[in-house]
């Protein structure tokens, strides 16, 4: 059976993850936003997170986000 | 499965057996190796790495599990299966943007309920109509994908149904006037007659296959919605009851023929007036698809039509499905039936230019 991938990040990996992405500091001083909703994205709703434009962007866990994220990745 | 495992190796060796396994029910595996890891986890040990082996190997196993059994539903669908990467967490920015790909968040959590219910929709949105989904309405489109995960969840514990109806379900349909609640409905009603996956979806697929290069437009979204209303229709039949069985549209054609427990078959015993109509009437109508739906006990009289129709039509799929009859009481009830679907020779296919067949 052919297999799709689907990339992850585990909560324990999750903080070290968005030091390494340089967007830890803005997620603690809650600065970072959802791509499409523009929410506030904290520990709670954070979903995923993607390139985009030459930066990294995230989503919120909104499931209308989540199938804009679909539809975004689908245009691309 | 252990039973046929020992038909299979008579007094087999242990890793004879566990080669077989992964062989044969690879998805098993993954589930057992899942338990293991949940186990350690609860344990304490290795809790890291215990924890994201279980996650990894629960969404597999899982999702595997069910995209085999949607296979072996639509005719036509390739099974794809699910394969957790984990990214490493040193992963710079530079290589993330280059490497161009969605990165999911899975929590840690002791049941991986939420976790399932979110890769396995985030895979339904990307595999299920994977070429069709570009011609279809948005609505129809994520309505197919929440009945499709609904069927996922069904054969899992109650806990993970309450993720995927909080989470998925009630924000898309708990508005019942919504255009995706109404399509949720009608697929719910036609899966009552076993046309769901099998038709359906199987349509869709067929669609997919033979449409090249357009984009969504409203020409082909009617006719989806047409097929549901044929569908739904079907679905409503009461036993005996004369409704229009063939579905003849620019993109999809297609008949249903009911091999029932008439005249033709208890009385007369003779295929010819089915393979007459066949070879008569849907060929020239230049019917691409042809479903015959009966009872089970008529399977062999099926296969006989069928046998017998091979200059035009392949066979493509046989099952058995259990599917719910309406009779002229009003009252409604199970019936095992049995379904062969049958594929013409040659079948159009349609390109953007000018939107001719070819």
């Amino acid at each position: 059976m052919q297999k799709e991938t689907l990339r992850a990040v585990h909560d324990d990996d999750l903080e070290e993850l968005l030091q390494s992405l340089g967007l830890l500091h803005d997620f603690r001083a809650g600065k970072l936003r959802c791509k499409f909703c523009k929410r506030i994205i904290t520990w709670d709703n954070l979903h995923s997170l993607f390139p985009d434009s030459g930066a990294v962007k995230t989503v919120c866990n909104d499931i209308e986000c989540i199938k804009a994220l679909l539809g975004h990745v689908e245009k691309r | 499965m252990l039973e046929i495992i020992k038909y299979l190796v008579p007094g087999g060796s242990g890793p004879l057996v566990l080669l077989l396994l992964l062989l044969l029910w690879p998805e098993k595996i993954e589930t057992w190796s899942a338990l293991l890891w949940r186990f350690l986890n609860q344990l304490r040990i290795l809790y890291h790495i215990a924890n994201k082996r279980y996650i990894k190997h629960d969404i597999q196993g899982r999702v595997n599990e069910f995209t085999r059994r949607l296979a072996r539903e639509v005719p036509t669908f390739r099974p794809l299966g699910i394969k957790v990467e984990w990214i490493s967490a040193s992963t710079t920015k530079q290589s993330f943007i280059d490497d161009g790909k969605v990165v999911v968040r899975l929590k840690r959590e002791d049941n991986n309920n939420y976790n399932f219910v979110q890769a396995s929709m985030l895979f339904i949105s990307q595999s299920l109509l994977l070429k069709a989904k570009r011609y279809i309405s948005q609505s129809q489109k994520e309505a197919a994908d929440l009945f499709t995960g609904m069927k996922l969840f069904e054969s899992e514990k109650g806990e993970v149904v309450d993720v995927f109806i909080s989470d998925w379900l009630f924000p898309k349909i708990g508005d019942s006037e919504s255009k995706v609640a109404g399509y949720f409905r009608r697929y719910e009603l036609i899966d009552r007659s076993g046309l769901f996956f099998p038709v359906y979806l199987q349509e869709l697929n067929f669609l997919g296959e033979k449409v090249f290069g357009k984009r969504r437009d409203d020409l082909i979204i009617r006719e989806v919605d047409d097929l549901i209303d044929f569908l739904e229709n079907y679905a409503k039949r009461v036993i005996g009851q004369d409704i229009e069985l063939r579905f003849e549209k620019p993109h999809c054609r297609f008949a249903i023929m009911i091999v029932g427990k008439g005249f033709k078959v208890k009385v007369q015993g003779s295929i010819d007036p089915y393979v007459n109509f066949i070879k008569g009437k849907l060929v020239s109508a230049e019917i691409e698809t042809l479903y015959i739906m009966g009872p089970a006990e008529n399977e062999r009289f099926i296969r006989q039509i069928c046998q017998h129709c091979d200059q035009s039509f392949r066979v493509i799929f046989t099952r058995n499905p259990t599917v719910t009859l309406q009779y002229p009481d009003g009252k409604s009830g199970q019936c095992n039936s049995h379904l062969t679907v049958l594929r013409a020779l040659e079948c159009k296919h349609y390109y953007a230019v000018g939107d001719t067949a070819a």
